[in-house]
């Protein structure tokens, strides 16, 4: 213990738990609200024991009262950073702390500790609470023992990286508004500019396609939305870990930069100078690509609007962050560095528009494919509790050859239209479904492992109908089409009919009911032809296949699936009229 | 003794100090003068670690000062308006700088606070300014520096306390050879003080010297005769400045007091005065030897 006390000094603990000590205080009662004293009501409420079903109510702690507890997640920790530090944004005290004969990197920790202390201190009261409850009152239906490690476990890891994460961020930045809005940026960050990016791309890349389900893979490149939009109670242990070393990482870069970080710094927006040129030509790339989008998505496909959208956006965001680092309206004489920038970006630009890298243009031979996936715009939603790799994708010789085809008419003739056109189709959808607009899009595995992926609007569908045809009767297509169908892995448990006409609905549990289902569906559908396959009006039943607690697998079921009504009938699951 | 070697110091483009090289021997008080925006508060974070130069050294006891905790632990730098944490008071920022400075003599505090009968209860943000300034010197000479680093230590204090701040640092010069750097724009309110004194405008050091030697180095010099005299007479001498009234010679002259009365008696005066010259006047001179109007550079 010796070594704490000689390496913290008391009075500069002392002086730091009374500067920032509020927050630990609010933050502690802010929980105690949220969580003890919530489960103390529902212990005391009568209403609660009769009307909960399940025991315990809550899968893990953070269900209870989770968006309370996700708002501090979210404010907490970063409010925390900009508090430990901000003597460091003050002129005054950063000049004091640091004539005092304390090393930097001493300075540096002790702050670190008083903050990070701010928030482990009333987690560990509440794990605390939380436990003394569960021995001395009946909580069981609201958690357990057992759920409180995790929590508590969960909890520190992720404010853990939150708050070292603004603690950096308050070694670039000398002013703590500027920091605060600049660590929520950065937690958004990587999400933000890959969508600008993706969204820029298929504006200027006739065919663009991102991925399969590419906007829930790079989420979790976002703590702060991969924590909004997936519970911290579902953590894996991939996730602990890339936290953990996160956090280790980022706490040693922050340590780093403070002892080289200058004390005059304070006030100013950007602390090295040597950032200020990657922040201002950040925050105009970031600009440029809002300023495209927008009125690219507004003007249609009118390219002139979006080269407009582009200069404007990057001069606007340029003039921005000029003005934040220099802290002065007058900025436009600063222009040079502005030419330069839209020099290079407008050769990016046109790059891309002209597709110097042939990237429009290219098409595999059906020979180099090992397997491709192909699927339209209804395929998509079948397909959603697949990844990529457990899709079954198409080997067909034949098949394959189809799809090349398809891609090489739609190129030629010039079928598709540039996808953001997408909005103003999608008003006029036809009811037939016959002419209506959809997408396409082709994955190519290529023999030498790369992929090619490319994804078509196509306004009509009567356009590419000839081709689309056979690829849609095909067995493989349509194997990949409903996965869910020929998936042997899943056990439904139960099956149930609704018919479309009436309100009427039956249902049952019988496996070996449900299994001659499948197999009739399975039957029935790979022999239907295009038009049923398209025409979703034409269904008489529906059939939903349930798996696990909540999820559903839906089927329709028109009139020329005749396999399926009668064993509909047989089982007397539908009634003839 | 604290040596500036050829210290370089800019904020982002703008050239703060020039190459500046200065030396400030143990138990001296050190005034460093010039404008508002010369460069003297730079000088002195720089001094105190507080910020690092872009080039150059600066080194106490031969040794670098920036990160040096075995250099800091004895040295305090008060800046123009002294900085207490909020809402502390005496005691508490008493006790801070007991944790922090080794050197610490809790019954000098004690007695000083006899002598200025101040409650060590109360908010130092209560009080007023020339109080506030009071307490930080209170607390610096408390943790017995060996050097202090003084920012515009008089501006805007009155007469009173001055004199009691004065009279503090003079006494721990005398009795610890502490070394003092005291920072103005006011000549005169360092004259009566400072051992030595630099002169920074725009980055550069103008000048520098010991006032000892200044003041016996250059005197002011009344001449009349009784016949006109060619300027020949002045030939041999270091003329500053030269003026004439009627027949009475009023001269600037640099050298020894014996020289130059051997010089001039050899010219038979009628009046031959020899004047002291106030420091300010010195300077005056000694600056627009070097190209400079003083009253732009100093007040």
């Amino acid at each position: 213990m010796r070594w704490i006390t000689s390496y913290f000094k008391p009075e500069v603990m002392k002086q730091g738990f009374r500067s920032v000590g509020w927050i630990g205080i609010g933050y502690f009662l802010v929980l105690l609200f949220v969580l003890p004293l919530q489960v103390i009501m529902y212990v005391t409420n009568d209403e609660w024991h009769q009307f909960t079903t399940s025991s315990p109510a809550f899968a893990t702690i953070f269900d209870i009262n989770s968006q309370f507890q996700f708002l501090t997640i979210i404010i907490v920790p970063v409010i925390t950073g900009i508090f430990a530090f901000r003597y460091l944004q003050l002129k005054s005290s950063a000049d004091f702390i640091h004539s005092l004969p304390l090393k930097r990197g001493k300075l540096f920790d002790q702050h670190y500790l008083i903050g990070y202390l701010m928030m482990i201190i009333p987690l560990t009261f509440i794990a605390v609470i939380m436990y003394v409850l569960s021995m001395t009152m009946d909580v069981g239906t609201i958690y357990q023992m057992k759920d409180i490690g995790p929590w508590f476990g969960q909890m520190v890891l992720v404010v853990t990286l939150l708050y070292v994460f603004t603690v950096l961020i308050g070694q670039i930045s000398g002013i703590s508004a500027v920091q605060g809005g600049l660590s929520y940026i950065f937690l958004l960050f990587p999400y933000g500019i890959t969508i600008l990016i993706f969204f820029n791309l298929e504006m200027l890349l006739h065919g663009y396609y991102p991925g399969y389900r590419w906007e829930e893979n790079i989420i979790q490149w976002s703590p702060l939305l991969q924590n909004v939009e997936q519970q911290p109670g579902e953590y894996t242990s991939a996730r602990i870990w890339s936290y953990l070393i996160a956090s280790i990482v980022i706490y040693l870069l922050a340590r780093w930069l403070y002892t080289k970080r200058p004390v005059e710094a304070a006030t100013q927006a950007i602390a090295f100078s040597q950032l200020k040129p990657v922040f201002k030509f950040g925050i105009t790339f970031c600009f440029m690509l809002v300023g495209g989008m927008y009125f690219g998505y507004v003007q249609g496909q009118h390219f002139g609007w979006t080269i407009f959208g582009y200069l404007f956006g990057s001069l606007l965001g340029y003039v921005l962050s000029e003005m934040l680092i220099q802290k002065t309206w007058r900025v436009f004489h600063q222009w040079r560095g502005f030419l330069v920038y839209i020099g290079v970006s407008m050769l990016i630009v046109l790059s891309l528009v002209f597709d110097w890298y042939g990237y429009e243009t290219r098409i595999p031979n059906a020979n180099q494919v090992d397997s491709v996936l192909f699927y339209d715009q209804s395929s998509r939603h079948h397909q959603s509790r697949y990844t990529q790799e457990e899709l079954p994708a198409i080997k067909n010789q034949e098949v394959k050859e189809m799809i090349v085809q398809l891609h090489e008419y739609i190129l030629e003739n010039d079928i598709s239209s540039k996808s953001y056109a997408r909005t103003s189709y999608e008003d006029s959808i036809d009811i037939t479904g016959a002419f209506s607009p959809t997408d396409i899009t082709f994955v190519y595995n290529l023999d030498n492992g790369r992929k090619i992926k490319r994804q078509y609007f196509i306004p009509d569908r009567g356009a590419v109908e000839e081709y689309l045809q056979p690829i849609m009767n095909s067995e493989a297509f349509k194997k990949l089409n409903r996965p869910s169908l020929f998936d042997d892995q899943t056990n439904y448990t139960t099956a149930g009919i609704s018919a479309n006409d009436t309100a009427r609905s039956t249902s049952t549990s019988n496996q070996q009911v449900i299994q001659k289902l499948i197999t009739a569906l399975q039957k029935d559908y790979l022999a239907a032809d295009y038009q049923t396959l398209i025409n979703a009006q034409q269904s008489k039943y529906h059939i939903n296949f349930s798996y696990k607690a909540d999820h559903l697998y839906s089927m329709r079921v028109p009139a020329s699936y005749t396999n399926t009504i009668d064993v509909l009938e047989e089982e007397q699951l539908i009634t003839q009229e | 003794m604290i040596q500036i070697q050829d210290v370089h110091k800019k904020f982002e483009k703008d050239v703060v100090l020039q190459d500046i090289s200065l030396q400030i021997r143990s138990g001296s008080i050190y005034g460093l003068l010039g404008s508002n925006g010369a460069g003297k508060t730079t000088l002195l974070k720089i001094m105190s670690g507080i910020i690092r130069q872009n080039s150059g050294h600066v080194q106490i006891e031969e040794n670098d000062v920036y990160e040096n905790i075995d250099l800091k632990e004895r040295m305090i730098f008060i800046p123009d308006v002294p900085f207490f944490f909020s809402h502390y008071t005496v005691k508490q920022m008493a006790n801070f700088y007991q944790d922090i400075y080794p050197n610490w003599n809790q019954e000098r505090f004690e007695q000083m606070r006899q002598l200025l009968d101040l409650e060590v209860d109360r908010k130092i943000h209560r009080f007023s300014k020339g109080m506030q300034r009071q307490v930080a010197f209170w607390l610096a000479l408390c943790a017995m520096p060996d050097y202090l680093i003084l920012d515009e230590p008089f501006d805007g204090l009155d007469p009173v306390i001055r004199k009691k701040i004065r009279s503090w640092i003079i006494q721990d010069v005398a009795e610890r050879e502490m070394t003092v750097i005291i920072s103005s724009h006011n000549l005169r309110e360092v004259e009566d003080i400072c051992d030595a004194v630099g002169i920074i405008h725009r980055g550069q050091l103008m000048l520098e010297k010991d006032l000892d030697d200044l003041k016996s180095d250059i005197h002011k010099v009344q001449l009349a005769f009784r016949q006109e005299r060619s300027d020949q007479m002045f030939e041999n001498l270091d003329v500053v400045y030269k003026e004439k009234r009627g027949s009475v010679y009023v001269c600037i002259i640099r050298g020894e007091y014996e020289d130059i009365e051997e010089q001039i008696a050899q010219f038979d005066p009628v009046v031959f005065d020899i004047l002291p010259l106030t420091l300010e006047e010195i300077f005056v001179y000694e600056m627009e030897g070097v190209g400079y109007a003083v009253d732009n550079i100093l007040l």
